[in-house]
């Protein structure tokens, strides 16, 4: 099973092992290249098909952040300096932004290719693919400022810090942010009828969640 | 589940994390769990082949051969550079030049035809003159000779040299 490292489970050495991979990866090192591919490419996913609600999409756009970290590296043009992850999900938020524009232009909407995943079964464990598919519409409600928020916390993986040096905003504001989008989602949820994401009306969401979706 | 101190980072005295917000923040934990696991089986080895190629691609180009090319590109330029200089100067200079010298070059032919006219008559007469010397010359030789033919030599010169 590929490992995916989130601020759930980074070790200590994390970051030391994470310059090491870099280096040698900058130097042609397939096997270094390889783990940090398992380390980032479905969080690098995640982050994109929430944004875009597209799986064949995500991948599209995943396979092209990596590509633009390959070029990179290779070319000698990143030096390791703790900011690994600001970087790549900049990246990535730029591309979905750059399709968000192309859609745009061509006349779609992203979120109304999303129906289909709203619909989708989810391996998740403890929540009802109902209760996450509300949890995907609330998202669809926030502004772009507090999803972003929500999406790199959650999706992507990043610590706090790690937001402040991607967004260059003071960390009481994002915190401030955070805790905004999460009163919205609650209020949403609670106006659905999801009154805990969490709880024991899992069996009720399910009911409510299949309603609402077909 | 959420590990991260950060979202401990409060004021002294504020009140801790609304429960029901936890339960947010655990649902949407789980929801990105959701759409990780959501990911194709076979998105890092598609990922890996892409990019594999890419990545030694860039490995292998190396700084010298690239800084080398520029060099030499730049040595081209610069003698492209001194070449267009050079014909720039050379037309401005032509430009500049250019409606003299149709009459400059007739005036000089002209001026030169003259000197080659004036040398000839130059020479017609110094030949003129030389051979009228070469006459007289000889005629007072002659003069001499037979003036002196019944002199003793040996007197005139004793004569002479006192």
């Amino acid at each position: 099973m590929t490992r995916v490292a989130s601020r759930d489970d980074r070790e200590p050495d994390a970051g030391e092992r994470l310059a090491d991979l870099l280096a040698r990866a900058s130097t042609g090192d397939n096997d270094a290249w390889r783990s940090i591919i398992d380390l980032y490419a479905r969080r690098v996913f995640a982050l994109a098909k929430s944004r875009c609600g597209d799986a064949d999409l995500a991948e599209e756009i995943t396979q092209s952040v990596f590509a633009t970290v390959a070029s990179t590296l290779g070319a000698g043009g990143y030096t390791e300096q703790g900011r690994f992850e600001p970087w790549l999900f900049r990246i990535t938020m730029n591309r979905v932004r750059d399709e968000a524009r192309r859609a745009k232009r061509a006349g779609v909407s992203l979120e109304s290719t999303s129906a289909p995943i709203l619909a989708a079964p989810s391996p998740a464990r403890g929540l009802a693919p109902a209760t996450l598919a509300k949890l995907r519409q609330g998202l669809g409600e926030l502004s772009d400022a507090d999803r972003e928020i929500i999406e790199l916390r959650h999706h992507a993986g990043l610590s706090f810090k790690e937001m402040t040096e991607m967004l260059n905003e003071p960390l009481g504001t994002l915190l401030a942010r955070h805790h905004r989008a999460l009163k919205k989602l609650r209020n949403f949820l609670d106006a659905a009828g999801v009154t805990s994401p969490l709880g024991d009306n899992e069996a009720t969401d399910d009911s409510k969640g299949a309603g609402t979706e077909s | 589940m959420n590990h991260d101190t950060t979202n401990q980072l409060r004021l002294s005295g504020e009140p801790g994390p609304d429960p029901a917000d936890r339960a947010v923040e655990s649902a949407l934990d789980q929801l990105g769990q959701a759409e990780r696991s959501s990911a194709p089986p076979t998105l890092e080895s598609r990922l890996l082949a892409s990019t594999q190629a890419l990545l030694a691609k860039s490995g292998a180009v190396e700084a010298p051969p690239v800084i080398a090319r520029v060099s030499s590109f730049s040595w081209s330029l610069r003698i492209a550079a001194a070449i267009a200089v050079l014909a720039c100067v050379g037309a401005a200079w032509l430009a500049v030049r250019s409606p003299a010298p149709a009459v400059a070059t007739t005036s000089t032919v002209a001026a030169l035809e003259e000197d080659i006219d004036a040398i000839i008559t130059t020479a017609s007469f110094a030949d003129a003159g030389f051979a009228d010397e070469l006459d007289k010359l000889d005629a007072d030789t002659l003069n001499f000779g037979q003036s002196s033919s019944g002199q003793d030599w040996l007197d005139l010169i004793e004569e002479t040299s006192l």
